[in-house]
């Protein structure tokens, strides 16, 4: 939150020409606020039983049953470098359709927010810590801010399987 | 018809009529569209001649109202003898043409009273009168149409075919589809009806089978104007048709070059679905024909005998009506020849039989009497086409995939313990159980389809491999009715054809060398499928040489596949045949010889999850037996679990499971835990361990499946045999493309996700991970894996070591297997 604070003034890179307001899903991760599109959004569920699956990546969570069709969920808190935290009755899967259906863990969902144009900032430039690439931009909601993630960036970019090698543990 | 303009109706009732024939001509019980034109016309002509002023202008008045009417039911599907409501459409549109005609030279009682049945070409003369307002036969408009130059028709030798740049209309690309599916359909039927004809060649009915499809693909081609394939297939039908009257001796010759033809149409046909499939691309040209049919020609005149050299010979024409007619004896053939050759110039676009009529050289009633057996030959198949659908293959497997759910959520409902509670429910519960179990049934045999039409084609292979290759080869085939899954036969054709041409070029031997052996000169190849065990067996024979060991190893050690002093079991040695590269042929031979093939066979079968045994005797043949999942949709599996997690393992990997006392396990050099399974040393594989479930898992205190993969084995450890089941596979997506070990996952009982092991992979896995890390300790593997780096010499000295203690152990194994078997 507080490094968010600090963006509106790292403007510039972001080719606004387009528009990135619209109505956005708002989510709890670790104390933050996200937010990510609602066109993206296929449905929010309960945890399920999830299925480990081996070889993958320490934020697979594994793969879980959506009426007969296998899909993967990534822990989004693991992904962000997050403590992992005990499942509540809040904890959520979205799935998002990113291509393909995967589903996302978040501590808690909030809302569906309309955000204006003028209530979208461009990414902020937070140093070579955090990844700003993920990030469509951040949003004012009266003050709070939302990170608005490119949910496909997040999730397409990286391979879930990893490499074959002496090295996974 | 009024009196005070009699010219200027006449003229438009002329060309009324000219029209009706024209269409009627080629009017078809299943062409509703011009049925419809011909209704609206017949209605045209009603009212034209509805003054009825006149005796003539009554009884066309009369004649075109029962032709509308007839028409009608036609259309609506109404006429109780569509066939013969057809014959009476064709007389009564000759009637009124023969009435216009008359009427317009002066009313004559007599010939209004044509009598349709008794007409030959006599008859036709009153028609010779009338001038039509069709231009087509003019020769200015017509080339002015076509861009090839006119020919002189007078020659008596004719020109050569003129082949035709393919032109599809595009209002048509519908029906072209639809041929090319039926086309190919059909030409699958020549090839196995042709080999029937060769083997009986005496027999009529035979090669009725042979000329029906021959007509189809003619008719239709015909009626789509795709004229390259409409004028082959005619040549071919007619000199079938010589066969069928006994004109002709069915010889090897002819039977070469009717498959000739057959290659000649899938490649056309081929050529088209190309264009079909790239519409705005690039006008793809159609294989040549010409030569094809100039020879064809040739050979129907019987100036050359029937062989497979092609050569363009200039012949007389004729094409299907044309030569019908003839038959008929409705019209002489140099007047059927006069017209096929103007419409082979290029100076009319039309049909020959709308040519003919135009001519007066016939009537539309003989004409159409000559396209009849066409007709009902394309009836017939439509008729055959109405008790099945197509359907996407993509709805297909959805609906298998749902029907696989519903079986899963039906039980769930039905373990739920508050059914037991209540009878009535309990009843119900279970009622619908058995539907669903039903309805998974025939889903599940919506995918199957009977293995005849691929074993037809390897008929066709044997008969061209064995004739190239100067042997005598039968092909016998058995079990053409077993059903296998769609995906499964269409993947199971190439290797079906190397394999076949294996066994007809390097097992059977030459007749004189089979002769010297004692054994009948003519080889003989078993091809068969049956089910066994909840698997489709198809089993490739031969009464050959069978493999021989001593070659086999000569060759494997010169290619350093094995060293010079191993041991290398049967089996294993046959298996040498799959390595890429490996030709067991001393000469290359365009049939095969060069080493590609088996190892694309083996690779083929594994993808569809089967498996191929072979056994052999040196000097009596050898079998190849190939072991087939029924369905690629679902397997059947051995569920069992290590810690929290559920692993499938498929039934056809699975030899068996056990759990070993102490003293069958061992450890080698400390690297890793052999078991010791009725003499044979299959190392262990700590599954849970590798996937970072569990610790090492004592296998004396738990389960150990021995599974089979390639040739040798593993025993997976594993903590609990669950049960079997049969579970519908789910891809895992290509997010996890790259998972080793695992094929895909299931949906199991409780509506969790078990994954699907892959054997191959997991002992590749197990070789190229575990290994090394077992190194002195017994912790986790993975852990103490990460940290090896530095001890990358050991690794890779373990790993060739396991390679090498794999191969030993195979020989050990596949003897034992085969033992029990």
């Amino acid at each position: 939150m507080d490094a968010a604070v600090a963006t509106p003034e790292a403007a510039t890179a972001v080719a606004s020409n387009v528009s990135l307001a619209g109505k956005y899903l708002t989510f709890y991760l670790g104390g933050e606020e996200y937010g990510l599109e609602i066109l993206k959004v296929r449905e929010i569920i309960g945890v399920l039983e999830v299925t480990m699956v081996p070889q993958t990546e320490k934020f697979v969570e594994g793969v879980f049953n959506l009426r007969g069709k296998v899909i993967p969920v990534v822990d989004l808190r693991e992904m962000f470098g997050l403590d992992r935290v005990e499942h509540t009755e809040e904890t959520c899967v979205i799935v998002v359709d990113v291509g393909m259906m995967m589903g996302i863990i978040v501590d808690s969902v909030e809302e569906v927010r309309d955000f204006k144009e003028g209530e979208i900032a461009p990414p902020p430039r937070l140093g070579a810590s955090v990844d700003a690439t993920f990030i469509l931009g951040m949003g004012n909601d009266n003050g709070r801010v939302k990170i608005l993630l490119d949910i496909d960036k997040v999730l397409t970019s990286g391979e879930l399987v990893k490499i074959e090698d002496g090295t996974d543990a | 018809m009024s009196d005070n303009n009699p010219k200027q109706d006449g003229g438009d009732v002329s060309s009324l009529l000219a029209q009706m024939q024209e269409v009627a001509v080629f009017l078809d019980l299943d062409d509703l569209i011009s049925m419809a034109k011909l209704h609206g016309w017949a209605e045209a002509l009603t009212d034209l001649s509805s003054p009825a002023s006149t005796q003539a202008n009554a009884e066309m008045f009369e004649k075109a109202r029962t032709l509308a009417t007839h028409l009608e039911a036609l259309v609506l599907g109404s006429a109780k003898n569509p066939d013969e409501t057809l014959e009476s459409v064709h007389m009564l549109i000759q009637e009124l043409g023969t009435d216009a005609v008359t009427m317009k030279s002066g009313p004559s009682a007599e010939s209004v009273q044509a009598d349709p049945s008794s007409d030959g070409p006599a008859q036709t003369e009153p028609l010779a009168a009338t001038e039509t307002s069709q231009p087509a036969t003019e020769p200015d408009t017509a080339s002015a149409e076509s861009s090839t130059q006119p020919e002189p028709p007078a020659e008596p030798t004719e020109p050569p075919y003129d082949q035709e740049p393919l032109f599809i209309n595009s209002g048509e690309t519908e029906f072209v589809q639809g041929f090319i599916e039926e086309a190919t359909e059909h030409i699958e039927g020549i090839e196995s009806a042709v080999l029937e004809v060769e083997r009986a060649p005496e027999d009529g009915d035979k090669i009725n089978d042979l000329f029906r499809p021959f007509h189809t693909i003619k008719g239709m081609a015909g009626f789509l104007n795709l004229r390259d394939i409409n004028c082959v297939t005619h040549e071919v039908e007619t000199l079938l048709d010589q066969g069928r009257k006994g004109d002709r001796k069915i010889t090897g010759g002819l039977i070469d070059l009717v498959f000739e033809v057959v290659d000649i149409l899938k490649s056309q046909i081929s050529a088209i679905a190309n264009y079909m499939a790239n519409p705005n691309g690039e006008m793809v040209p159609q294989p040549p024909v010409v030569d094809m049919i100039g020879h064809l020609r040739a050979v129907v005149a019987g100036r050359i005998e029937p062989t497979t050299q092609a050569k363009a010979i200039p012949g007389s024409g004729a094409c299907k009506v044309g030569e019908n007619l003839v038959e008929q004896g409705s019209a002489s053939q140099a007047v059927v020849d006069c017209a096929l050759d103007r419409q082979k110039s290029g100076l009319t676009t039309e049909k020959t039989g709308a040519i003919l009529i135009k001519d007066k050289a016939v009537t539309p009633k003989q004409v159409s009497q000559a396209i009849r057996p066409q007709t009902q030959a394309a009836a017939g198949q439509v008729s055959v086409a109405e008790q099945s659908v197509r359907i996407d293959t993509k709805k297909l497997d959805q609906l298998v995939d749902m029907v696989g759910e519903l079986v899963i959520a039906q039980t769930l409902v039905g373990t739920n313990p508050q059914i037991a509670d209540d009878p009535l429910l309990s009843k119900d519960v279970n009622q619908v159980g058995k539907i669903v179990r039903e309805v998974q049934e025939v889903a599940m045999g919506m995918r199957m389809l009977p293995i005849g039409s691929t074993f037809q084609r390897m008929a066709r292979l044997v008969r061209d491999v064995s004739r190239k290759a100067g042997k005598n080869v039968e092909l016998h085939i058995t079990g053409e009715e077993t059903e296998l899954d769609k995906n499964v036969i269409q993947q199971i054709g190439d290797p079906l054809v190397h394999m076949i041409r294996n066994a007809v070029d390097h097992g059977i031997e030459n007749p004189e060398d089979r002769k010297e052996m004692g054994k009948n000169p003519t080889g003989n190849v078993h091809l068969s499928a049956y089910h066994h065990g909840g698997n489709i067996v198809i089993e490739i024979q031969d009464d050959g040489q069978g493999l021989d060991r001593e070659k086999l190893i000569a060759k494997a050690v010169e290619r350093g596949v094995v060293g010079p002093e191993e041991e290398i079991s049967e089996q294993a040695t046959y298996h040498l045949i799959f390595a890429s590269g490996f030709s067991m042929a001393d000469t290359i031979t365009d049939i095969s010889g060069r080493g590609v093939g088996m190892d694309v066979v083996k690779r083929n079968i594994e993808q569809l999850r089967g498996r191929i045994d072979i056994t052999s005797e040196k000097g009596s043949g050898s079998t190849f037996s190939i072991r087939l999942p029924l369905t690629l949709a679902i397997i059947d599996g051995m569920i069992v679990r290590i810690g929290q997690s559920r692993f499938i393992i498929p039934t056809i990997s699975i030899e068996q499971s056990l759990r070993p006392l102490p003293d069958q396990i061992s450890t080698v050099q400390h690297k890793g835990e052999l078991i010791n399974v009725r003499g044979e040393l299959v190392p262990v594989v700590q599954l849970g361990q590798m996937f970072g479930i569990t610790d090492r898992i004592d296998p004396c205190e738990a389960m150990v499946v021995i599974a089979q993969c390639d040739d040798r084995k593993i025993g997976i450890v594993v903590e609990e045999l669950i049960g079997q089941q049969q579970v519908v596979i789910k891809s895992l997506g290509e997010r996890f493309e790259r998972l080793r070990g695992i094929s895909g996952a299931a949906i199991l009982g409780d509506g969790r996700i078990g994954l699907i092991l892959e054997t191959l992979g997991i002992e590749t896995l197990h070789n190229s991970k575990v290994l090394p890390g077992r190194i002195g300790t017994t912790n986790s593997a993975l852990n103490t894996a990460s940290q090896c780096s530095p001890h990358s010499e050991i690794q890779s000295t373990a790993t060739v070591e396991a390679g090498v203690n794999a191969t030993t152990d195979i020989g050990v194994d596949l003897d034992a297997e085969h033992v029990a078997t």
